[in-house]
């Protein structure tokens, strides 16, 4: 395999969840999640481009730098409350010996995309639809349904966010609680901001 | 510093703007934009990740050419309760960690969240069949791999579909209307002139009136047709027909007890002895899938228990590939085909992944096959093997 500087990251897309999971722990909010998510993709980036030796977990070496970000998140914030570092030593254990199921295989992951799809608005949906199963271009799918290509962009810019999120960060039932029942328990609403 | 839902949406504009139209301007402007903060690159990548997946839901695309924008509004998710209690009963190493989880009865509504509580439930092998009703009439049903199921159809046939597989239905007046899209499917018809029974798989067409008869698409997209009652026609679609397939003269009539074989345009055709016949539909013995072999090499042995179980089986030495090995298992014992392989000489080498089994040829001297230490194991040389033979001497 040739090494790609993505590499890490792209492993890590694959269990989101354990991520988000772990990095709720520290901050109790969704939206600080969002935060230190997108600084752990980041790190693992640059982790990525680094001439060094091959990391060996991927799952283990994500969930020390989304520790590390909780907690330079913490420190910014002058909170290092003794019972988060104790919990982080539950933390420790069962990343590595206890497989989280994840959903990768192949079309496995319709579901959850069809799903998504037929929860967006209608004229959305059509537009996602005339793009990704028909394989339309935007100019064609704009002059078929008779609305302007900026229109187009829009509703496939709306689809988009939804499909990521469909992909990598599911509503769960109960799928990670196995490995990381007691950190989480959040019951998070679709965190559609647009 | 921008947040990251504003990264987000930054980042997904850019996606969108690129898939209308990427100028090298607009190619410029993004690289200055990603190399500006590495969260901007990383939540880009993150997106046109998701945004390349999604184009997986071209397989749902209908094969008769028909254009529907509504076409994902009127897709349902249905597991018939047979399938459920085939998935229930099942135990896997994995299962086993996961919670249970209690579900209602047949015909399930599956949204995303049940759906995904389903799959987490069985881990990657999420069995039974999947159906999808199409608001055009058209049914799609799917197996998992280590799945089988079967349907009975609205006119009365009888379908086994096998691991991995995918069929779409179409059942009206005039015709019954097949399409394997994947995998392998046996077929009891119901007698009915009035409406031929037509099967396309990829490039084949097979037409029937009332028989029995399974096809399977293979990997390269070549077809195999075993008849076991009555007689088909196998053949090409006409191409100008799309809608509804007809049959392209030439049809090669194939009846009972024979095999047809189209592979790039070309049929071969062949009788097969009974027990040979038996062999290639083991897969349908009720008591579980079975594969049969008979002289069959090991890269070819591997391939068939490839199909049928989430654990992987690969080759590492190229000279085992050729071994010739005949023998009976159940398709989902792989531990038990992996003890069968002691006695030629092969061996599994644990590579510390759960779903990864390497096969590797026994040191000569020792034939009693005790597998060698991970340190020991040579030819374990990319990226991906070592880390994993890593993961497990550092336990």
């Amino acid at each position: 395999m040739a090494k790609n500087e993505e590499r890490y990251l792209l492993q890590a897309l694959e269990f989101e969840g354990v991520l988000r999971a772990c990095l709720y722990r520290y901050t109790r909010n969704d939206s600080d999640v969002e935060e230190l998510l997108q600084e752990t993709y980041a790190r693992l980036l640059t982790a990525g481009c680094r001439d060094e030796p091959e990391v060996r977990s991927v799952r283990g070496f994500a969930l020390t730098i989304a520790r590390n970000v909780a907690f330079d998140w913490l420190r910014h914030r002058h909170m290092v409350p003794i019972e988060v570092v104790a919990d982080m030593e539950a933390l420790d254990g069962p990343d590595e010996s206890e497989p989280v199921d994840e959903i990768v295989n192949g079309h496995h992951e319709l579901a959850p995309l069809v799903s998504a799809v037929k929860d967006l608005p209608e004229r959305c949906r059509q537009v996602f639809t005339l793009r990704k199963v028909y394989g339309y271009s935007q100019r064609e799918i704009a002059s078929r349904l008779q609305i302007s290509e900026n229109t187009v962009e829009q509703h496939l810019t709306k689809a988009a966010r939804r499909c990521a999120q469909a992909l990598f960060d599911p509503p769960v039932g109960e799928q990670q609680v196995s490995a990381f029942g007691q950190m989480r328990h959040r019951m998070r609403p679709h965190a559609d901001s647009e | 510093m921008q947040t990251a839902s504003e990264i987000a949406a930054r980042a997904t504009a850019w996606l969108i703007r690129l898939d209308r139209a990427g100028t090298p301007e607009l190619w410029e402007e993004l690289q200055q934009w990603l190399d500006s903060h590495p969260r901007h690159r990383a939540e880009f990548i993150r997106q046109r990740t998701a945004w390349n997946r999604c184009d997986k839901l071209k397989m749902l695309r209908p094969s008769d050419g028909t254009i529907d924008a509504d076409l994902l509004s009127g897709i349902e998710w249905v597991e018939p309760p047979e399938a459920a209690e085939a998935r229930r009963s099942r135990r896997t190493p994995v299962r086993a960690r996961a919670p249970q989880r209690d579900r209602r009865a047949g015909g399930v509504d599956l949204s995303r969240r049940g759906w995904l509580a389903a799959a987490a439930v069985t881990g990657l092998a999420v069995l039974g069949v999947w159906a999808l009703a199409f608001r055009d009439g058209w049914q799609t049903y799917v197996t998992a791999i280590g799945g089988r199921q079967q349907i009975t159809l609205s006119d009365g046939s009888r379908v086994e579909l096998n691991t991995d597989s995918m069929m779409r239905v179409r059942i009206n007046n005039g015709r019954r209307d097949i399409v394997l899209m994947r995998g392998e499917a046996l077929f009891h018809v119901a007698h009915d002139t009035n409406r031929p029974f037509f099967v396309t798989a990829a490039a084949t067409l097979v037409r029937a009136v009332g028989t029995a008869f399974s096809v399977r698409i293979r990997a390269d997209n070549s077809v195999d047709v075993f008849v076991t009652e009555g007689r088909v026609a196998v053949g090409s679609p006409r191409s100008d027909a799309a809608n509804e397939p007809q049959m392209s003269p030439p049809a090669t009539a194939v009846a009972a007890g024979e095999a047809a074989a189209v592979s790039r345009g070309r049929l071969t055709f062949r009788h097969l002895s009974a027990e040979e016949m038996g062999r290639k539909l083991a897969w349908t013995d009720p008591s579980g899938p079975r594969l049969s072999f008979w002289g069959e090499t090991l890269n070819e042995v591997v391939g068939e228990f490839n199909r049928y179980n989430v654990r992987h089986l690969s080759i590492v030495d190229p000279q085992i590939q050729q071994i010739r090995l005949g023998g009976n298992f159940r398709a989902s014992d792989l531990d038990g085909f992996i003890e069968t392989l002691k006695s030629f000489h092969v061996i599994a080498q644990d590579p510390g992944d759960p779903n990864e089994v390497r096969l590797i040829a026994a040191p000569q001297a020792d034939t009693s096959a005790t597998i060698p230490p991970l340190e020991e194991s040579a030819g374990v040389s990319s990226n991906h093997a070592a880390q994993r033979a890593g993961d497990k001497s550092a336990r």
